[in-house]
C-alpha cells in the first residue's frame, strides 16, 4: 500500500510534500495543534457549527486529497480515542446543569464517535465504506491495518485513512490527575515522570497502486498483541521482511518524554544509535493517535530522502531507506509500522 | 473440504442478553411469544421515568456485576458486554486458535462518567477518577477482553447504530486474511441519561411501545443490550468439528452521505450497503427469505429503508419484520444482536412477528409480517442497521 496523500494539523506546521516542518511549539504545557485558514477548506456557515475535532479532522481530509491530485475517494477509515469530546462535554455539562430540561441536538448530534468520518463522506459525497475505530492507543493503527486489508482486496481502491483527537481543557485537567502529564512548566524533554499532552488530525489518501505521487510504500504493519513480549512481537515482525534493527535507516520511537517508560524503551531501541533515532512525540505531544504524526514525519522523510527541513534534530542524520515507526500509549498498544520508498 | 468455502466465515456460537432475556434461549423464547420489553425506566435514574418508556433490563448493575463475575462499579455496559460474551465462548473450546475481540458500543462508559461530571463540574479536583477511567469506549471492549482471557487482537468500532454489524464485518475480514482463526464480534450499550436525552432532543422518541412500519409510527423506543456471535475460520471449523449454526455470506457498509442524522428519502446508503451484501453474497433476490429490518419506529428511517427495499427486491418484498418493536433500538448492541436473531430464524424456520403493526406506511407497498411464521425453510437472511453519520450496514446469513 502506498501513502499518495497527507493533510497534516499538528502543533508544527509540516508541509510533507515540500519536506518542511515550522516549528511553532516548543513543547512546555499543551501541544497545542496550529489550525489552519480554513477560508479555503470549510464553508464559513458549516465551520461555525463544528467543534475543533471536526474541524481539524475535515481541513486535513480535504488537505490529503489536495496533496494526492484527487476529488473523490472510495472509502473512510479512521481513529479516534476519545471521539468528540468539546460535544459531549458541551451536552453533559448542560443536561447536569439543567437536571435533563431544556437540552438542544446540536452537541449531542456532534458528540458521536463517527462525526468526523461521517462529515467528511458527507462533504466529499463518498458513499463507499466508512469506518471509526475507537480502541484507545491502536484507534489510528485499527484504520490503518483495515485500509492495508482492503488495498489488498481491491487494487483499485483510493482510501481515506487517518488519526484524529482533540485536546479540551476538561480532558487535559482529567488525564493530569492520572498522572501523566508532567509539571506546567517543564518540557517534554525533561528528565522527569509524565509526558506533554498534544493532539491533532492526519488523513492519507492510500492506494495499492503507485505513482509519481507517492511518498512512500506501507510494508507491512503490527499492532502488538498482549501474549507475547513487545521486544519478541519487534522481532518477529522484522524477521517476516528478512530484517533486523541494523538494517533500519531510521527507527521513529513512540518515547514520550515519560522517564516511567524508559526500560521498555531501552529494551527496545537501547541498541539503535542516537543519529537513527528519533523521538516524533517531541514535536506532537502525546496523544492515542499520534502515531499518525509519526507516519507523516516518516513519508515526507522517505519521499526527500531527508528528514523534514526546520525538524530541529541535528543528532539525527537521515539520507534515505527504510524506517520503522513505532507507537505506544502509556507503555501498552504498541505498534510498529514498517515504511520503505516505492 | 468444499473449495468454494475456504475462505468463508461461519457463526459457530452465539450470547446475548436484552430487556426480553438475559441469555440466547429467552430471547428467542420471548420472541416466539410477542413479548415486548418495553417499560419505564426503573434503574437507570433520569428525570423522564415517568414520559419515556425504555427497554430495559430489570437487573441492578450489582446483580449484572455478579452474574459476569466481575467487580462492582465499572460502567453498566461492561456488565452487559462480558455477559453475552460469555455466554457466546462457553459452548465450545477453541484451544490452538489464534482468538481476538472486535467490539461495538456508542458512550463507552458514560454512565459513570455522569456521575464523575456532576462532581467535577463544581471542582475540577473533585469527581472520582474511577468513574472516568472508562469513559472511552475502547476502556469497555478491554475490560472484558481482559475478564474473558482474549488476547491476539482487540479493537473497538464506534459508527453509532451500525456500530456492532461493523464489528462482525471487520471481524470476518480479519479472518479472511488470515490474521485470526476465531473471533468474538458484537456489540453493547445500556442505557443512560446521555443517550436517552440525546434522543429526546432529536424528538424522535415515542412516548408510548414503538411502531415499527406503521403509518403512525411515533418514534423509537431506547433499548439496552449486549449480543456477541463467535466467527471461525472454515479451515479451523473443520478442525474442530464445529456444527456452525449459520455461514456470513454477505457483508458490507456504505454511507448514505446525506445528513449527520438523517436519512436520505430514496435510503442511497441503505441501498448501497444492501445490493453490495447481496452481491458478495452471490444470491438472487428471492433466494432471501426473510429481512429483519433496521426499523426503528422513526419517521425517517422506516420510510427510507422501506423505500430501499422496494427498490432493490424489485417489488417483490420478502417477508420483513422489526424486532426493534421487542427490544428497543439498542444503538451499539443492536446489529449483533440482530444478526443473532437472524440466525436463529435460520437454525429454527421462523420468521418473527412485527409487533403492533396496524397501518401500512403510505408511500410503501409492503406491510410487515403481523404473525409468528413457524415450520419454515429460511435459507438466508438479510439483517439490517443504519445510524447517524450516514453509516448503513446491511449482513446476510445463510443455512450452512
Amino acid at each position: 500500500m502506498y501513502i499518495q496523500g497527507i493533510g497534516s494539523i499538528s502543533a508544527q506546521k509540516l508541509n510533507a510534500r515540500q519536506g518542511e516542518l515550522q516549528m511553532i511549539n516548543g513543547g512546555t504545557s499543551v501541544f497545542h495543534c496550529v489550525e489552519p485558514d480554513y477560508k479555503e477548506l470549510i464553508p464559513p456557515m458549516q465551520l461555525r457549527r463544528m467543534s475543533k475535532v471536526v474541524r481539524i479532522g475535515i481541513a486535513a481530509a480535504k488537505a490529503a486529497l489536495l496533496d494526492a491530485g484527487l476529488e473523490k475517494i472510495d472509502m473512510i477509515t479512521t481513529g479516534t480515542a476519545y471521539g468528540c469530546l468539546a460535544d459531549t462535554e458541551i451536552f453533559l455539562s448542560k443536561l447536569l446543569q439543567q437536571d435533563e430540561q431544556m437540552l438542544t441536538p446540536t452537541a449531542f448530534i456532534q458528540s458521536t464517535h463517527n462525526t468526523v468520518s461521517g462529515q467528511i463522506a458527507l462533504l466529499l459525497g463518498c458513499h463507499g465504506h466508512n469506518f471509526t475505530y475507537v480502541h484507545r492507543g491502536h484507534s489510528w493503527e485499527s484504520a490503518l491495518q483495515e485500509a492495508f486489508l482492503f488495498s489488498r482486496e481491491n487494487a483499485a481502491l483510493q482510501i481515506l485513512c487517518g488519526g484524529i483527537d482533540e485536546m479540551t481543557n476538561h480532558s487535559h485537567e482529567i488525564i493530569k490527575r492520572f498522572g501523566t502529564y508532567k509539571k506546567e512548566e517543564e518540557s517534554i524533554d525533561a528528565h522527569s515522570d509524565g509526558t506533554v499532552a498534544g493532539e491533532g488530525a492526519h488523513l492519507f489518501v492510500m492506494s495499492a497502486e503507485h505513482s509519481p505521487q507517492s511518498y512512500a510504500r506501507v510494508q507491512d504493519i503490527c499492532l502488538c498483541n498482549t501474549h507475547d513480549t513487545v521486544s519478541n512481537q519487534l522481532q518477529k515482525f522484522l524477521s517476516k521482511q528478512n530484517l533486523l534493527l541494523n538494517d533500519i535507516a531510521l527507527v521513529l520511537s513512540g518515547e514520550n518524554g515519560d522517564i516511567r517508560y524508559g526500560a521498555e524503551m531501552a529494551a527496545l531501541f537501547g541498541a539503535v544509535p542516537d543519529d537513527k533515532l528519533l523521538k516524533y512525540k517531541r514535536f506532537c505531544g502525546e496523544y492515542p493517535t499520534s502515531g499518525s504524526f509519526g507516519m507523516a514525519l516518516a513519508a515526507s522523510a522517505i519521499k526527500h530522502q531527508q528528514l523534514p527541513r526546520g525538524l530541529n534534530v541535528a543528532s539525527v542524520a537521515y539520507h534515505g531507506g527504510t524506517i520503522l515507526l513505532h507507537n505506544h500509549y502509556k507503555n501498552q498498544y504498541h505498534s510498529f509500522i514498517l515504511l520503505q520508498s516505492i | 473440504m468444499n473449495a468454494a468455502n475456504q475462505d468463508a466465515v461461519w457463526i459457530a456460537s452465539m450470547g446475548a442478553i436484552s430487556s426480553i432475556g438475559i441469555n440466547v434461549s429467552e430471547n428467542f423464547n420471548a420472541l416466539l411469544q410477542g413479548k415486548s420489553g418495553v417499560s419505564y425506566p426503573e434503574f437507570v435514574q433520569t428525570l423522564h421515568r415517568d414520559d419515556l418508556p425504555v427497554c430495559e433490563i430489570k437487573m441492578s448493575n450489582e446483580a449484572l456485576a455478579a452474574l459476569c463475575k466481575m467487580p462492582n462499579g465499572l460502567p453498566r455496559t461492561a456488565y452487559l458486554s462480558a455477559i453475552a460474551a460469555q455466554e457466546a465462548l462457553q459452548s465450545f473450546n477453541l484451544n490452538a486458535c489464534r482468538l481476538g475481540m472486535i467490539s461495538a458500543n456508542t458512550v463507552g462508559g458514560m454512565d459513570r462518567s455522569e456521575f464523575f461530571y456532576q462532581d467535577f463540574l463544581s471542582d475540577p479536583q473533585s469527581g472520582h477518577l474511577r468513574d472516568v477511567v472508562h469513559h472511552e469506549c475502547g476502556s469497555i471492549t478491554e475490560l472484558v477482553a481482559h475478564h474473558l482471557g482474549i488476547k491476539d487482537y482487540v479493537s473497538t468500532i464506534s459508527t453509532a447504530c451500525s456500530s456492532s454489524a461493523n464489528a462482525i464485518l471487520h471481524g470476518a475480514r480479519l479472518i479472511r486474511h488470515g490474521i485470526l482463526d476465531a473471533v468474538l464480534v458484537g456489540g453493547a450499550d445500556a442505557l443512560c441519561r446521555f443517550t436517552i436525552n440525546g434522543f429526546n432532543t432529536l424528538m424522535i422518541l415515542d412516548n408510548k411501545p414503538c411502531t415499527p412500519f406503521d403509518q403512525n409510527r411515533k418514534g423509537l423506543n431506547l433499548g439496552e443490550a449486549a449480543a456477541y456471535l463467535v466467527l471461525v475460520s472454515d479451515q479451523k471449523m473443520h478442525e474442530h468439528s464445529i456444527q456452525p449454526i449459520a455461514k456470513l455470506s454477505g457483508a458490507a457498509n456504505a454511507n448514505d452521505a446525506f445528513h449527520q442524522t438523517a436519512s436520505s428519502a430514496e435510503g442511497k446508503g441503505n441501498y448501497l450497503a444492501m445490493s453490495e451484501a447481496l452481491k458478495q453474497s452471490g444470491l438472487s433476490l428471492q433466494d432471501i427469505h426473510y429481512i429483519n429490518a433496521h426499523g426503528t419506529g422513526t419517521a425517517n428511517n422506516d420510510s427510507s429503508e422501506g423505500i430501499a427495499i422496494e427498490r432493490l427486491f424489485e417489488g417483490n418484498v420478502p417477508p420483513l419484520s422489526s424486532t426493534k418493536a421487542n427490544t428497543g433500538h439498542t444503538l451499539g448492541a443492536c446489529g449483533s444482536l440482530e444478526a443473532i436473531y437472524a440466525c436463529l430464524a435460520i437454525q429454527h424456520g421462523v420468521i418473527y412477528p412485527n409487533l403492533r403493526f396496524q397501518t401500512q406506511i403510505e408511500e410503501h407497498h409492503f406491510s410487515p409480517v403481523q404473525s409468528l411464521i413457524e415450520n419454515q425453510q429460511i435459507d438466508h437472511v438479510m439483517s439490517n442497521s443504519f445510524g447517524f453519520g450516514g453509516n448503513c450496514s446491511s449482513l446476510i446469513f445463510s443455512k450452512p
